[in-house]
């Protein structure tokens, strides 16, 4: 390889074909005239953590009509997870010969367990936390990592803290369809967003006129799983992570609401289909089997979660250490006092709503899951200084 | 909900791995779950794994999709190798 | 002569092998003559004047890493601490915490890229001390240092010079050194292209300070990268500062692996680059000091300082849209999402 010099990619297959200012100008500009021509405040939501980090990184709602608010729904995995799956890896975190391989997403994110000793008051456990009172804890980038660390490490059982959401599990119904080390197990946490959001359009004062859907999720799933709610008067389209896609996305909402005919559009094609990755769905339907879970702080749903099927329960952690989890039905705390992030992540509120928010729970302080995720709603908009609106400056 | 990056295949390692090319570097990548790849395909990456390959002529229906939604005339025009846009490529997808 | 391949405790216990270590390890590489006196302190010569003086402590896993080692970090880091003060540093002590079991040929390896980087700084290394620590409760090595250097007449750099309209250099890349360290912790950059950037910067100082010497504020991106330094500058001021992202100069590598695990290189640590605020009339003359110099070939005009909104850092894009740059929090970790 080392002769080979960097090629210059073809235009269309590089990020920042996406990124150009010129289109980016020319998308918001289309993206004024709809929303001028419709004439009505718009609401948009989108449902992935990522989508809510990208707006907040390229400061895109600086380009959209004041009239058009883009709310960001439930698209944390972390935010939502259960705070009895991280009170289990904080309990195997600190058993001797056990070393949980977690996602840096998860390891700052409290659960339910008290951490005694910390004067703060009200403090729960994490895996940072475990690792502070001498837990073996390790971050790892995939599951592969951690299946690497299984292979090297034989005499400790290694448990990967498998969270995410449907992008995410097909790699660990991958790998375990691949013969890992017999000390590696899993500890079920993904989570699959389409019943959580099949859910949202029932709630309470529910007016959102189109959903950006995840571009990397359906790239797994497939645009049908969200057939449900374009017969529900909701429009949808595909979108990307780039400033053009999410845009090229929008437009393509506002298109549908100019037409009256609510539809999936896919702005995204050169990694999104109907189909999906029909390899990656055999995959996992072989390994798991769809079961309810808890969303934190939100409801209980079915088929929202992954469960590893009979012919590789072993693998599981629950299976092999069942004392480190919670009796079933016993309760688990949900989200501190006060704590608004049931609400945001269902887009109910923007984090600004919440009186904590900025004072008593700002990102070095953090009080709830959606701040001390670096996906969650609260944390994106305390970083990128979202509640300000547009950054007025003045030059000397 | 999803970090990702497109990445182009530098070299096949097996049917399960291959490294791809991200900065003047390469990462190695978990490619079980895409199908079969020859070095110069490109793939997205997450998490250490490809979750889809990218076509060069779905990037190129995409890239023209976004610029047609810009109304930028001149790149809306398909390149002269084609025909002309794939079916489906104004972006509408039957529900 | 004893031969021993690791440190043992009784290197730290001040008798024969604490003398042979020193000078064996030390006295070998270092080869400086207040130190080879052996004393308890070094005296040294003074130009008189104001004397600038810092201290730095350096933990850094691996302790070897793409770039660099924690040797060339502990010298360049002090170094560029007075560096920035527009102090030309001279002398440098190093005090070692070494863990039982650390490899004598690391501990040399570690003592020659240290004198390397010291000469490539023209300061000498003149006091030390050795401590050994119980296996198991130590980092492998962890060195302390601390530095002087003088500052000549008339210079006068700090953050009471900010004033709304000064322009903001970097001399190069951003995020360079701690994108290597992550990736060397993580076992990611198989190919080895992700490299720290640390290197002391004291000639690029003078050349900047000669070609602009209205030169207001100077100031060494460490930890936290140029986001914790932005917020520092305007924390509590009546002035604002806007970074441009588009015009951040960032490698390819450091910018996609950026990407694939969600790590701003704005928030990531450099141990080679500075970020200086001079007037708008001396921006020119500032950034063809830098990029004529080894260290600033990259160098480029980020941002500039304003009147509003006072006390925030701010990043405008190339689409004109503005967010908060925020004091980063914690150490970032790779991502998922």
């Amino acid at each position: 390889m080392s002769d080979e010099r960097r090629r210059e990619p073809p235009g269309e297959l590089r990020g920042d074909a996406y990124r150009d200012p010129g289109l980016v100008a020319a998308l918001a500009g289309r993206v004024r005239a709809a929303a001028s021509e419709l004439g009505r405040p718009l609401k948009l939501m989108h449902i992935c953590g990522t989508h809510e980090h990208a707006l907040g990184r390229y400061a895109l709602r600086d380009l959209l009509p004041p009239e058009l608010s883009l709310l960001a729904g439930p698209g944390c995995p972390v935010c939502v997870c259960d705070s009895a799956l991280i009170d289990a890896a904080v309990r195997l975190a600190l058993r001797p010969g056990v070393v949980v391989a977690s996602f840096g997403d998860m390891l700052a994110v409290p659960g339910s367990l008290p951490l005694r000793g910390e004067g703060k008051g009200d403090v729960r456990m994490s895996l940072e936390s475990a690792r502070a009172q001498g837990g073996e804890v390790r971050a790892v980038t995939s599951v592969f990592e951690a299946g690497r660390l299984a292979a090297e490490n034989p005499e400790s059982e290694v448990v990967f803290f498998s969270v995410g959401f449907e992008t995410t599990v097909v790699a660990t119904a991958a790998l375990l369809r691949r013969d890992p080390p017999p000390n590696l197990s899993i500890l079920e946490a993904n989570y699959y967003t389409p019943p959580a959001t099949a859910m949202l359009p029932s709630l309470p004062g529910f007016d959102v006129d189109g959903l950006l859907l995840p571009g990397h999720a359906t790239a797994v799933t497939g645009t049908g799983v969200y057939d449900g709610l374009p017969a529900l008067g909701i429009s949808c389209a595909v979108a990307g992570f780039e400033p053009a896609d999410i845009l090229a996305a929008v437009s393509a909402v506002l298109r549908q609401l100019l037409e009256g005919r609510p539809r999936i559009d896919n702005a995204y094609p050169r990694v999104v289909s109907r189909q999906g990755n029909p390899r990656a769905l055999a995959e996992l339907a072989e390994v798991f089997e769809a079961a309810p879970r808890r969303w934190r702080g939100i409801a209980d749903i079915d088929a929202s979660g992954f469960d590893l099927r009979p012919a590789y329960r072993q693998r599981s952690a629950r299976a092999r250490f069942p004392d480190a989890f919670t009796a079933e039905g016993a309760s688990a705390r949900e989200h501190p006092a006060g704590c608004r992030c049931a609400e945001v992540t269902l887009g109910q509120v923007t984090p600004d709503a919440c009186a904590l928010f900025g004072g008593r729970c700002t990102p070095d302080n953090p009080y709830g899951p959606c701040m001390v995720s670096h996906e969650g709603t609260c944390r994106a908009w305390q970083q990128y200084g979202m509640a300000r609106g547009r950054i007025a400056v003045r030059t000397a | 909900m999803c970090l990702g990056i497109a990445c182009e295949v530098v070299q096949v390692e097996d049917r399960d791995a291959c490294l791809l090319r991200v900065g003047n570097g390469v990462q190695r990548c978990f490619t079980g779950l895409v199908e079969p790849l020859a070095r110069g395909d490109w793939v997205l990456m997450h998490a250490g794994f490809a979750v889809q390959r990218i076509s060069p002529a779905e990037a190129r229906a995409n890239l023209e999709l976004v610029h047609r939604a810009a109304l930028l005339q001149e790149e809306a025009r398909a390149p002269s190798r084609s025909p002309g846009p794939p079916p489906g490529a104004d972006g509408q997808d039957d529900p | 002569m004893s031969h021993y391949e690791t440190i043992r405790l009784s290197h730290g216990s001040g008798g024969r092998l604490t003398a042979e270590l020193v000078r064996d390890v030390f006295l070998a590489a270092f080869a400086s003559e207040p130190l080879a006196a052996l004393t308890d302190a070094a005296i040294l010569e003074s130009p008189g004047g104001r004397l600038a003086f810092t201290t730095d402590a350096h933990s850094v896993t691996p302790w070897r890493f793409p770039g660099g080692d924690i040797g060339r970090l502990a010298v360049a880091g002090t170094v560029n601490d007075l560096a920035v003060m527009g102090a030309r540093p001279r002398y440098l002590s190093a005090a070692f915490l070494l863990e039982e079991g650390f490899r004598l040929d690391d501990l040399a390896e570690v003592a020659g890229s240290m004198r390397r980087t010291a000469d490539e700084a023209g300061v000498a290394i003149v006091a030390g001390d050795t401590k050994v620590v119980e296996r198991g409760k130590g980092d492998g090595i962890y060195i302390a240092t601390a530095g002087v250097g003088w500052l000549p007449e008339g210079r006068d750099i700090g953050p009471h010079r900010l004033t709304a309209g000064d322009v903001l250099l970097v001399n190069g890349t951003l995020g360079d050194h701690g994108m290597a360290v992550m990736a060397a912790r993580q076992g990611l950059d198989p190919s080895g292209s992700l490299r720290s950037d640390v290197m002391p910067l004291a000639s690029l100082v003078e050349a900047l300070l000669r070609a602009a010497p209205g030169t207001r504020f100077l100031r060494d991106l460490t930890r936290g990268g140029l986001a914790a330094v932005a917020n520092e500058m305007v924390a509590g001021r009546p002035l604002g500062l806007r970074v441009f992202d588009a015009r951040v100069p960032l490698s390819a590598d450091v910018m996609e692996i950026g990407e694939m695990l969600g790590i701003d290189p704005l928030l990531t640590a450099n141990e080679g680059k500075l970020l200086a605020a001079v007037p708008a009339e001396e921006a020119d003359a500032a950034l063809a000091a830098l990029r004529a110099h080894p260290a600033g070939r990259r160098a480029a005009v980020i941002g500039d300082l304003l009147v509003e909104p006072a006390g925030l850092a701010l990043v405008e894009t190339a689409y004109g849209s503005r967010r908060v740059l925020e004091m980063p929090v914690e150490e970032q970790l790779p991502r998922i999402c």
